[in-house]
């Protein structure tokens, strides 16, 4: 045999007769797809080239002025994005921490131990607090940054109070707290109605999901659109993310 | 340059610019290893048909998101073999491909049938070509998806290795043990 003569492999010789014969084999015979799947291949493969075309034609649309986080998030915007999204998110959630616990290490201390007193506290507010807040959330509701009201002071130092109706600020319960009652700043949207959950989901923010969730932010509330936070993860495929979400009570 | 003679990268990236010609050029290129890919690999033509338009809509569709990093074939069969192992594991989880009754018997005819080679030659020709073909279809469904994305999708091992996962080292023994049972057929015939 030639092959052998020549020094090629036996075994590499009858792999290629397999091969040749497997071909001859297949060629023998008329084996194809019928015509039916054939012509509904070519028509959808029509179809899909159309709609390409006419999307791409389309005019400003209103998709590509203002995509949607859902869009943004597949189109995997630069990591300067990502990281800004992230920053907003985290100041969000620095507020949100940071707050109740000034509230409960700067104001002055109730004496009385009653868990229904109604003593009023310091009056004033130190201008450098003011400040600091206004610069950590400046999205923060007014009374975050500037109480104008006498209130009273948490029993428990990380717990927020809960807020009166503005006719009855002045006498808030101690008993009226709930823990993270801070969330007026977790349930804030921004002018497209994305929480701060939604936003970390969609900058892929996995530790400030946590942080978010674990502050007691709503896993469900959605946005302008319906869409959910979980929705979103599944959108983007961000698998830990959903794992967290879902964990959190998502659905 | 005709839209028949351009490579299969250019004429995708045609089509994602709107080119159906580009489209229909590629699809008669390789339909029939694609084909013969999925119906052997699944267990009846009509199975077969079903997954073949699901790999050739998911070629339309995606047509505008693919990226030229490798060959076209590799990317085509990729789809090829996840749209197959798909119908596999999913609407048809029950349906394993061991044992199979496939339609060996139809393909059995239509060889038995080409006689254009003279009566006898025709008959050795046939059966043996019909029970390769039958043996291709009878391996372990790696080893034959191993060994079919070599002969019809021509790929190189680490390609294929790729496309199913697997380590280089496992799909050189798929291909190795795949040849071995093939080869003890041939011999039958030798």
């Amino acid at each position: 045999m030639n092959g052998r003569a020549s020094g090629e492999d036996p075994d590499d010789m009858i792999d290629a007769a397999i091969e040749a014969a497997y071909r001859r084999a297949s060629a023998q015979i008329a084996d194809e797809p019928s015509e039916a799947a054939r012509a509904a291949i070519l028509a959808q493969a029509g179809r899909v080239a159309e709609d390409r075309r006419a999307r791409s034609a389309l005019p400003d649309s209103r998709h590509e002025l203002r995509p949607s986080l859902r869009a943004r998030a597949r189109l995997r915007r630069p990591r300067v994005m990502t990281t800004l999204f992230g920053g907003m998110a985290a100041a969000l959630l620095a507020g949100l921490l940071v707050i109740p616990y000034l509230r409960s290490h700067q104001e002055p201390q109730p004496i009385a131990d009653t868990a229904t007193s109604t003593a009023p506290v310091a009056q004033t507010a130190p201008a450098a607090r003011t400040a600091r807040i206004a610069r950590i959330a400046p999205s923060a509701p007014a009374e975050y940054a500037a109480p104008a009201a006498p209130e009273v002071a948490p029993q428990a130092p990380i717990v927020a109070p809960a807020r009166a109706p503005s006719s009855d600020a002045s006498t808030v319960t101690a008993q009226a707290a709930t823990p993270m009652q801070g969330a007026p700043l977790l349930g804030a949207r921004d002018a497209l109605g994305h929480t701060a959950l939604i936003r970390a989901v969609a900058a892929d923010e996995l530790a400030t999901v946590d942080a978010l969730l674990a502050a007691g932010a709503d896993p469900n509330a959605a946005d302008a659109d319906g869409e959910t936070p979980l929705q979103l993860a599944l959108a983007m495929k961000a698998e830990s993310i959903a794992v967290r979400l879902r964990a959190a009570g998502a659905h | 340059m005709s839209v028949s003679s351009e490579n299969d990268e250019v004429l995708m990236r045609r089509y994602a610019d709107g080119d159906v010609a580009a489209f229909t050029t590629l699809y008669r290129r390789h339909e029939l290893r694609v084909w013969r890919y999925l119906q052997r690999n699944v267990p009846s033509l009509q199975s077969a048909e079903e997954v073949m338009q699901e790999v050739w809509f998911a070629v339309a569709r995606d047509a505008a998101r693919y990226q030229p990093t490798a060959r076209f074939t590799t990317w085509l069969f990729t789809i090829a073999h996840n749209r197959m192992i798909d119908w596999v594991r999913g609407k048809h989880s029950s349906v394993s491909l061991d044992g199979l009754g496939f339609e060996a018997d139809a393909v059995v005819e239509q060889l038995t049938a080409d006689s254009a080679q003279g009566p006898f030659a025709a008959a050795v020709s046939c059966d043996q070509a019909a029970a390769l073909l039958r043996a291709v279809e009878r391996l372990p469904p790696e080893q034959r998806s191993a060994f079919l994305l070599q002969v019809e999708g021509d790929l190189s091992i680490e390609e294929i290795a790729a496309i199913t996962d697997s380590s280089f080292e496992t799909t050189k023994s798929r291909l190795r043990y795949a040849r071995a049972k093939l080869r003890e057929l041939l011999k039958e015939y030798a």
